[in-house]
């Protein structure tokens, strides 16, 4: 390997040591999991999978872990289903339609995506009350799913912008419908943005605590971050499990990650390049 | 012909829908939630469960076509995080059936209408018969009973026998001192005198001589009472805020905090903050005020590597908190967790069923023995073969209650506020006293006593 010019490996080790304290956050949670007792980073218990025992027993009065992590697949994957449907859909209008109030609405998705949630947690707990869907998963899916559509709808409308228009003004004349264009040939070019859109959805809804916290009670509707919170205790943690089922609660998205950084990537790009 | 076929299997569908009704059993999922926070208090969750599996068999034994399961948690987070769950799930309408928490609350979800009162219930079940009558009065509020006591307990002003004996206190010295808190003879002035001769001479490190805990709780009210305040008027049924006992009080944090035996930020949120120092080594705090129920996290938490409960029995001892004047009477407080049955329960005569058969002599053992709280059944007591519980319960004798009024949470905030400002030092006691004071005016209006 050609050596790098001394200038890179300066940049190198200042790179280094600026991941230096994530790197052993890291390092930290894999040896917490894993050992019995680590004094730092210095392990000093005995390596076992105690820590693990959430995995094939429910842990002080808790469901089994694998409710949680049921309810969490179920919540992030019809969040993001939703997500890039009902985006992909909004956008292609606003990109290509043009009907009265158009620019006003762009500018109250965008007013919309500056609310934080939890300052409207009180309001979405009163609606929700109402429509008998507080402490329900399908409650809890229907409000990430909007607050997460003003990004989903600015997204894809920029990708949807880059399509060039000579293309579905030929199908257009060919007497396609709109619907048809729509679905099968403008959707088919922004598969990178449906994917980057899907992904991000997906990790936020993974990610999720306030309002499945704030909105769901009863422990057979936990998801996985409601269920890591019970293990942080207020007279006694047991930062062993703690590390454990951080990492497994991790693990799908690091998955997740690996798979679907190329998409990651792709959401500064456009759809077509010319 | 086929068709008939068709009509003959449609009959038989149909009426194998209904039959279930009567055939199959039913099974009646009895949402329960309890918390601790003290992890070795699960026993509040397991115990339900213990006693689901006797009433399915009793069930079983009627012929009944009923089973019961318990659905629920036991939180190990923290009060607050548990209370607002809970406090959604009665607004959002669907609440458990069963809220375990402290019998103070029953109060102000009485008031709310969010509990059920149980006097209808309780005397079809002999098993509350032997209940503590204490614990009953606990239980009331407007003449009615609104909850099941679930355990009780004491809380301690302990101390560390292995620093008084590095200050000079010999054994007998050690073993007289709760027969001095109980007489009178030695107070909070004492305590403090104590604590800064240990730091004068090194034995304790800077804001170890006094913990208290890091967090609001009811043992506020029992040290102002300990201060000579009352929080209740029984003639008028308001709540009272004695300025003189404040002033008393805080100005005594105030001043360990200038002599460097109280933490500046005692306050700190950090149970581990309050645990960590006390058990370590031999224990690194000279006097801390607690409940039985640490004795419980230390044994099986902390000390578990280094000895449990002789270790505990060598170095900490323990005592009812001592009264501000030489004379006074030394103090303690009880706040007894219970049983509730939320009033949209549907399922009311199976969850009262199912508390009947937890408050039963084994199960109440059971958590005692397991928790370091104390039993609520008179049986229970002679039952138990425990040197701790048989050690501490002589605390009972000093008990007092939280006043039961729905908004005592408010005078508690103002109260706790008052504590934080004084002992920080960001007010003098005084203006704390005048803060806790104007807010108490504000908020409760005519409803509370300024004395």
């Amino acid at each position: 390997m050609p050596l790098l010019p001394p200038r890179w490996r300066l940049l190198l080790v200042a790179i280094a040591a600026l991941s230096l304290p994530i790197l052993s956050g890291l390092a930290w949670l894999l040896l917490t999991g894993w050992f019995d007792q680590v004094h730092g980073l210095v392990p000093t218990g005995r390596l076992g999978p105690d820590n693990w025992r959430f995995l094939w027993e429910a842990v002080g009065g808790r469901p089994s872990v694998w409710i949680p992590l049921r309810n969490s697949l179920i919540f992030s994957g019809v969040v993001a289903t939703v997500v890039v449907l009902a985006s992909s859909m909004a956008a292609y209008a606003i990109s290509r339609l043009s009907f009265p109030g158009r620019a006003a609405y762009l500018g109250l998705v965008l007013v919309l995506h500056a609310f934080p949630a939890v300052s409207l947690i009180i309001a979405i707990f009163f609606i929700l009350r109402r429509l008998g869907l507080f402490d329900t998963l399908t409650g809890v899916i229907l409000v990430k799913a909007s607050l997460e559509l003003p990004l989903g709808i600015w997204l894809m409308k920029g990708f949807f912008d880059y399509l060039s228009w000579e293309m579905e003004m030929a199908a257009l004349v060919d007497g396609v419908s709109r619907w048809t264009l729509f679905w099968r040939i403008a959707l088919p070019m922004v598969r990178p943005g449906l994917l980057a859109l899907g992904t991000f959805a997906l990790l936020s809804a993974w990610g999720e605590f306030i309002l499945p916290f704030t909105l769901i009670v009863s422990n057979q509707n936990w998801l996985m971050s409601a269920y890591l919170q019970t293990f942080l205790g207020e007279a006694f943690t047991d930062f062993g499990m703690v590390a454990a089922v951080g990492l497994f609660y991790a693990v799908p998205v690091i998955v997740l990650f690996l798979l679907g950084q190329r998409y990651l990537l792709n959401i500064y790009g456009g759809g077509v390049k010319g | 012909m086929r068709s008939r076929w068709w009509i003959v299997l449609l009959a038989v569908v149909f009426f194998a829908a209904l039959a279930p009704a009567d055939a199959q059993q039913r099974t009646v999922v009895l949402r329960a939630w309890t918390i601790g926070p003290d992890n070795p208090s699960i026993t509040r969750f397991r115990n339900l469960e213990t006693a689901a599996e006797r009433l399915n068999a009793e069930l079983r034994r009627e012929g009944a076509n009923t089973q019961v399961r318990v659905e629920g948690f036991f939180d190990t987070t923290n009060w607050d995080s548990f209370l607002r769950r809970v406090l959604l799930a009665f607004q959002g309408g669907d609440p458990p059936d069963i809220v375990q928490a402290s019998a103070a609350l029953a109060s102000t979800w009485a008031t709310a209408g969010f509990i059920s009162p149980l006097d209808e219930y309780i005397p079809r079940h002999p098993q509350f018969a032997d209940v503590y009558p204490a614990l009953w009065t606990a239980m009331r509020y407007q003449g009615k009973t609104w909850a099941i006591p679930q355990d009780t307990e004491a809380r301690p002003l302990y101390f560390n026998k292995f620093l008084l004996r590095r200050l000079g206190w010999n054994d007998q010295q050690i073993a007289d001192l709760p027969k001095r808190i109980i007489s009178g003879d030695f107070t909070w002035d004492d305590v403090m005198t104590v604590a800064r001769e240990a730091r004068q001479r090194n034995v304790i490190e800077p804001g170890r001589g006094y913990y208290h805990r890091p967090v609001n709780g009811p043992d506020f009210v029992q040290w102002y009472r300990s201060f000579g305040g009352r929080d209740f008027d029984q003639a008028t049924g308001k709540l009272v805020f004695n300025r003189a006992a404040a002033l008393r009080y805080y100005r005594w944090l105030r001043a360990g905090v200038e002599a460097g035996v109280i933490e500046r930020d005692r306050l700190n949120n950090d149970w581990n903050r309050f645990h960590q120092p006390i058990t370590d080594g031999d224990g690194r705090v000279l006097f801390w005020s607690g409940g039985t129920w640490n004795w419980a996290e230390w044994e099986q938490q902390w000390v578990a590597t280094k000895g449990g409960e002789p270790w505990l029995f060598e170095r900490f001892g323990f005592a009812p908190h001592p009264s501000y004047t030489k004379g006074g009477k030394p103090i303690t407080l009880s706040n007894p967790q219970a049983y509730m049955l939320a009033a949209r329960s549907r399922n009311k005569d199976l969850a009262m069923r199912l508390l009947a058969l937890t408050t039963v002599p084994d199960l109440d053992a059971k958590h005692a023995v397991g928790s370091a709280h104390l039993p609520v059944l008179r049986r229970t007591a002679a039952m138990v073969n425990n040197r701790f519980l048989k050690e501490v319960s002589y605390l009972l004798d000093y008990t007092t209650f939280l006043p039961i009024h729905p908004d005592l949470p408010r005078w508690q905030d103002a109260f706790y506020r008052g504590v934080s400002a004084a002992e920080s030092g960001s007010t003098t006691p005084e203006q704390a006293v005048e803060l806790v004071a104007t807010e108490l005016q504000r908020m409760l209006g005519d409803k509370v006593i300024i004395e």
